[in-house]
């Protein structure tokens, strides 16, 4: 235990009591240890206490206290994240929001939702439901994360083809800062020409520049008709290389997913039951949205397109129980990855879609290397790969060799004109890949950013930016190599 | 307001150390500019001036076209006063040069210099099947469009053009070469240093390189008006009506000459679908050349306006309602109902030296004139706010020696 360890005094939990309750302060050991970490598995820490506030008020008046205290604070949502970004810092606090789940106004007229941080994603959109409208960003965790924790990481989800990540739909943010003020950003209305865009920065910044406790988000109307199809291939490239043809011809589907066979197989054998063929390598699953005529003509696209690299099978359905079906498959694949091994982990990069097949087969090869078992499910549509990799914790030698593979894919990526993610963020995981992307002048400009809102660091210190200097980790921005695949489409005929 | 005294040698050195040429009245209406033609001579300059700027005491004001100079006053940036114009279409590097970085159409990306003409842009995407947003013609500059935090007559489906910027790279106030974001149409590494750049108005540095998503073109389109209503509030009603009719997708929807403006796109079936829809909502519809003269209609009213109002969609009516009983007819105004903009032109402004107090919307600081009036919600004299604390802490961080700071922008509050 290192010798600045600060400890939490009685007195301070006891005027975190006074704030937030006694059911919102927890110092026990067993609920410490339940917020140990994230989805990100591989590093776990522990956090002198547990607060969870129930208001921006209440929010406020904790921070206050913690900063007396001396203690760094982790925002945490639902702890769904996986890239570490919401584990606890050693003896710092975590402040939740996990009591802060009400949906405080739906305005059907100006079509925006105001709602407290912790309001699970899904429970929004079934708040907005009866009056026709609904939130855009559908993570696949979305029944279980936040809107507070969507906009840490900026997240997106299947739909974010059509209707982009987080920071599309944010108007405004209530934010409590490291001194325990409170910070309205933006708000229902369009934003003023003559102030900056300081909701920009704040989303996606992984809770490193304060505590949102309140988000204003927009809804979008419900669309007319919704029609989900699955084209199923022999071959994951031809799968691929579909979705390159269909970015290419400009079709506009809301949602196109790619699943593999080893997902197919996981997803067919748990609870989650989706009644995807077990004899297809590869199934791109892909929803159209919009009025009668659009969809109908656009699905004609879509098929025509899977047809010609090779799908041998297409079905459509209009069926909202089967439809469900369809994407309770989807989106429960990382669930059912569970029954290949008690470990996944859940790579999460970009690539341009013109080099999905590249990037897929990249991170085929490294797994098949390094003998560990890999299940592809990604949004294909935005470029946005999840390869995952099964394995044991409990396996030093398959952890390093995960996270060895983990890295190549990575670096793929980046060669390819790709990022290292595209909706978790970079939490703890790609620190030091940062250095494979940006320059010491672009890391020190984001730490100026970051010391801009947050000047004392009191705010998941430690995350995001690279600990040691890009120099300490031998990496350098790697150079954009051109592609290796043939520029046109591989169908015939070619791209549009 | 005094004019600075400006250490002319001061700059001169620092653009002969930069290999910079130093024009005293080239510059759009007639200011003096540099014009440096690398981004490396760029750095080098502004690094000069960064260090020399105190003695110097000069403003660097980046410009693409000069059409946005209407948000600094004309004595604060087009007279040689110390304030310096840094022409960016300079580093396109002469005439006929596009600016366009890398496009692929197999991506549907775009990455262009800042100085790059946007109609060059659009045209070039065009090609390709593909449209940039903001659908705005005329003169204009990505980096401009950009900084100045301009968006099109397409935001009303599109949202903002700030939502379509993937990437920048830049300059920041020290000289530092920075890049942020990336090319890709998803992307969360880092913080995004360029959704701050984006309608800062270059007060953290000059935009040098910008990457955007691109929206396929349309399979068809049409541009469709209503017969004039009896007040810009009713065809304001009326185009709300269009706005909350599911079954109808329009691209753009505004109020202009009393009637009820509507740009339909999208595949042609469908948007012949919405045309009959549309038939049964607005009365006397009747169809306008789409494209470019849709786009143009709309922008005509949006540069002549003096001042925007912002509000939220359900409060349009109303505020327009207000609006034409103290001022009359509002036939030039461009009202935006969706986006919730009412944009009224310079000759209504003399009318309106008391209204604004008692609107609750808020004004454009980007509005030239009248000076006098102000943002009611401004909170001038108010306490100082942790937003006022970030904002000047982000400046001293990218703009050390204030080299591109802007009087009165950004707003406090």
């Amino acid at each position: 235990m290192g010798s600045d360890r600060k400890e939490l005094s009685r007195r301070h939990v006891a005027e975190l009591e006074d704030i937030v309750g006694k059911r919102g302060v927890r110092t026990d050991p067993t609920a410490r240890s339940a917020y140990e970490s994230d989805a990100f598995m591989l590093q776990r820490a522990t956090a002198e206490v547990i607060v969870l506030p129930r208001t921006t008020a209440e929010a406020a008046a904790a921070v206050k206290v913690l900063r007396e205290a001396g203690l760094v604070v982790v925002p945490r949502g639902a702890g769904t994240g996986l890239s570490g970004g919401a584990r606890p810092v050693e003896n710092g606090a975590i402040l939740g929001t996990a009591r802060m789940r009400d949906v405080l106004e739906v305005n059907a007229e100006d079509r925006y939702a105001r709602v407290q941080a912790g309001v699970v994603n899904v429970h929004l959109t079934a708040a907005c439901a009866g009056a026709g409208l609904f939130y855009g960003p559908d993570p696949s965790s979305q029944t279980a994360c936040t809107i507070g924790g969507n906009v840490g990481n900026n997240s997106g989800g299947p739909h974010g083809f059509k209707y982009g990540s987080t920071n599309r739909h944010v108007l405004g943010l209530t934010m409590v800062d490291s001194d325990g003020e409170v910070i309205e950003l933006g708000g229902p209305g369009p934003t003023a020409d003559g102030t900056l865009d300081l909701l920009g920065p704040v989303i996606g910044s992984e809770g490193m520049l304060g505590l949102v406790t309140e988000v204003t988000v927009q809804l979008l109307p419900r669309p007319e008709k919704v029609e989900t199809l699955l084209c199923l291939f022999e071959s994951l490239d031809a799968c691929c290389d579909a979705v390159s043809e269909m970015i290419a011809r400009r079709l506009e589907p809301s949602a196109i997913e790619i699943l593999d066979r080893l997902t197919i197989e996981a997803v067919e054998a748990s609870v989650l039951r989706a009644g995807y063929p077990d004899h297809a390598e590869a199934v791109m699953l892909v929803e159209v949205e919009g009025g009668d005529e659009e969809v109908d003509a656009t699905s004609a696209d879509v098929i025509e397109v899977a047809r010609a690299f090779g799908a041998f099978d297409t079905r459509r359905t209009t069926d909202p129980a089967e439809r469900k079906r369809l994407w309770a498959g989807r989106k429960g694949a990382f669930g059912a990855m569970g029954r290949i091994a008690p470990d996944l982990y859940v790579a999460d990069v970009v690539a341009p879609r013109t080099r999905l097949r590249e990037i897929v087969s990249a991170a085929t090869v490294a797994c098949r290397e390094r003998d560990l078992k890999l299940a592809n499910v990604f949004h294909a549509g935005d470029g946005n790969l999840h390869p995952n990799i099964s394995y044991d914790r409990r396996d030093a030698d398959e952890v390093r060799r995960v996270l060895e593979a983990g890295r190549i894919i990575m670096e793929a990526c980046v060669r390819a004109g790709g990022s290292l993610t595209g909706e978790h963020g970079i939490g703890l995981e790609k620190q030091d890949e940062m250095c494979l992307v940006f320059s010491d002048d672009d890391l020190a400009a984001m730490d100026q950013l970051r010391g801009a809102f947050d000047p004392s660091a009191f705010w998941n210190p430690g995350k995001m930016l690279p600990v040691r200097g890009c120099r300490e980790v031998h990496t350098r921005p790697l150079p954009v190599e051109p592609s290796t695949e043939p520029t046109d489409a591989q169908a015939p005929g070619g791209s549009r | 307001m005094a004019p600075r005294a400006v250490d002319l040698d001061a700059i001169h050195l620092a653009c002969k150390e930069a290999g910079v040429a130093f024009d005293p009245e080239g510059g759009v209406g007639g200011g003096p500019v540099v014009q440096p033609t690398s981004e490396t001579s760029l750095g080098v300059l502004i690094a000069a001036l960064s260090s020399r700027s105190a003695k110097a005491n000069v403003r660097l004001l980046p410009v693409g076209t000069g059409g946005q100079l209407s948000w600094c006053r004309p004595d604060q940036c087009m007279a040689p006063d110390g304030s310096l114009q840094l022409a960016m279409p300079a580093l396109l590097g002469g005439s006929g040069a596009s600016g366009v970085v890398e496009y692929v159409p197999g991506d549907g990306t775009l990455t262009a210099l800042a100085g790059a003409d946007v109609s060059v842009l659009r045209a070039t995407v065009a090609e390709g099947g593909h449209r940039l947003t903001p659908a705005l013609f005329g003169a204009a500059t990505l980096g401009g469009v950009l900084a100045a935090g301009r968006s099109g007559l397409d935001q009303h489906s599109l949202g903002p053009t700030r939502h379509h910027l993937l990437g920048m790279r830049m300059i920041d106030g020290s000289g530092r070469h920075l890049r942020s974001g990336g090319r890709l149409v998803k992307n969360v590494t880092g913080f995004d240093l360029h959704r701050l750049h984006a309608g800062a108005r270059g007060i953290f540095g000059p935009i040098v390189e910008a990457s955007m998503r691109l929206m396929p073109e349309p399979e068809a389109e049409q541009y469709l008006m209503s017969g004039p209503c009896a007040s810009a509030a009713e065809a304001v009603e009326l185009a709300l009506e269009v706005r909350g009719a599911t079954k109808v997708r329009e691209q753009a929807l505004f109020v202009r000459d009393r009637a009820t403006h509507v740009l339909l796109a999208g595949r042609s079936a469908q948007v012949d679908a919405d045309r009959r829809r549309l038939e049964r909502l607005l009365p006397g519809l009747v169809e306008r050349d789409a494209g470019p003269g849709a786009e143009n209609f709309h922008l005509a009213g949006a540069q002549q306006a003096g001042v925007r109002l912002s509000t939220v969609p359900s409060r349009v009516a109303g505020t327009v309602k207000t609006l034409e009983t103290w001022l009359g007819d509002l036939a030039s105004a461009v009202i935006v109902p969706g986006v919730a903009h009412v944009d009224l032109p310079t000759e209504l402004l003399s009318e309106a030296s008391s209204w604004p107090d008692r609107l609750d919307a808020r004004l454009d600081p980007r509005a030239p004139l009248p000076l006098a009036l102000r943002d009611p919600s401004d909170p001038s004299g108010l306490p100082e706010r942790a937003q006022d604390r970030w904002r000047g802490r982000l400046i001293e961080a990218f703009d050390p020696a204030g080299l591109f700071q802007i009087e009165g922008f950004p707003a406090r509050g």
